[in-house]
């Protein structure tokens, strides 16, 4: 599987997170369905990041192999 | 493929080149592209029950939903992206049927082709900076004027005075750190702008949702050309010599699909 990429980075839920609910192209419209209130889903992060067993989960969501990653190798 | 009457079309990103999609279809239910002209959107059929609105703002609340999908989106988008140039679209991008979804890619196929023209041969990095005050304060007592002028006023003055002067102190010392991290973070976009195409500045994230204890001062994204990313990470390298013993830490992640640098302007979107 031609995947490098996914593989090449020291990823967390964040960072894509970061991306994908705030950038990227936008269409709106009748016949479209989006994501509006993205404010809404960083305060439900926030209260669940509260507990530290969520901030574990997420934790072991990371992907491995940094890398491309300098601040994992030093 | 065809769209059964509880099935709506999520669109992951277009490409101006057919996507070979073989290496996803083991991975992804129902993922195929539909051509337009000599553009290719990657979409997938998903279940209305999942994705409508009423459904969609329940389910972007519970993290293990919002997890799978949105790493399956980016994991999708990353795929395609290892052949083509690709235009990637925001999370849970959904159309009701494959008519909304073409009328769209007509009315924005000159912003589409724009971009991927801009995109084509160039990739995304992302630096994050963090900085502990703790660090970046007592930095301050060896190379900040103000302050070692005013260590050296204390350790001249009487107890009383001194007490006074320790109060002084604390502001002093919190007003010059916020003057610092204002000036080294501005330092450190600039010259990594300097070894990018596009440099993009976004906000920080909150302490309360970022796993580091250090504070997030610094979210950009640069976009470069491909495979020259040594260069950034070049830069990256010497502003950590810089500024690693100041408290600051760097992040850098790449490369990710251009999210930063595909945003139609507001006078090219055109609602489906």
């Amino acid at each position: 599987m031609h995947n490098q990429a996914m593989q090449s980075k020291d990823v967390t839920l964040l960072e894509v997170l970061d991306r994908v609910l705030e950038k990227g192209v936008v269409v709106a419209g009748d016949a479209v369905i989006s994501v509006a209130d993205v404010d809404l889903i960083y305060v439900g992060l926030r209260v669940l990041l509260s507990s530290v067993e969520t901030m574990e989960r997420l934790r072991s969501g990371e992907r491995n192999a940094p890398a491309c990653n300098p601040s994992a190798d030093g | 493929m065809t769209l059964s009457d509880h099935e709506l079309i999520y669109l992951y990103c277009v490409t101006s080149e057919t996507p070979d999609l073989r290496d996803l279809a083991a991975r992804v239910d129902n993922l195929y592209w539909i051509a337009h002209r000599d553009l290719c959107a990657v979409v997938s059929n998903v279940s209305e029950l999942e994705f409508n609105e009423e459904a969609l703002r329940q389910n972007v609340n519970d993290i293990e939903w919002l997890k799978l999908k949105v790493m399956l989106h980016e994991g999708i988008i990353e795929s395609v992206m290892q052949h083509q140039t690709v235009v990637p679209f925001k999370f849970a991008t959904i159309f009701r049927h494959q008519g909304n979804l073409t009328t769209s890619l007509e009315q924005n196929y000159d912003s589409l082709q724009t971009k991927l023209l801009n995109l084509k041969g160039r990739e995304e990095w992302g630096v994050k900076v963090y900085c502990d005050r703790r660090k970046l304060s007592a930095a301050l007592v060896d190379e900040d004027e103000p302050v070692i002028s005013l260590d050296q006023e204390i350790a001249a003055a009487t107890p009383g005075k001194a007490f006074f002067l320790k109060k002084q102190r604390e502001d002093l010392v919190r007003a010059e750190a916020e003057r610092k991290l204002t000036d080294y973070s501005q330092d450190c976009f600039e010259r990594l702008s300097e070894c990018s195409l596009k440099a993009r500045l976004n906000t920080c994230l909150p302490g309360e949702v970022t796993p580091q204890k250090e504070e997030m001062i610094l979210n950009a994204a640069f976009l470069i050309e491909a495979l020259k990313h040594s260069v950034l990470m070049g830069a990256v390298y010497k502003l950590r010599a810089d500024y690693e013993g100041k408290g600051f830490r760097f992040d850098c992640t790449g490369p990710w699909p251009p999210y930063n640098f595909c945003q139609f302007s507001k006078e090219s979107m055109v609602h489906a």
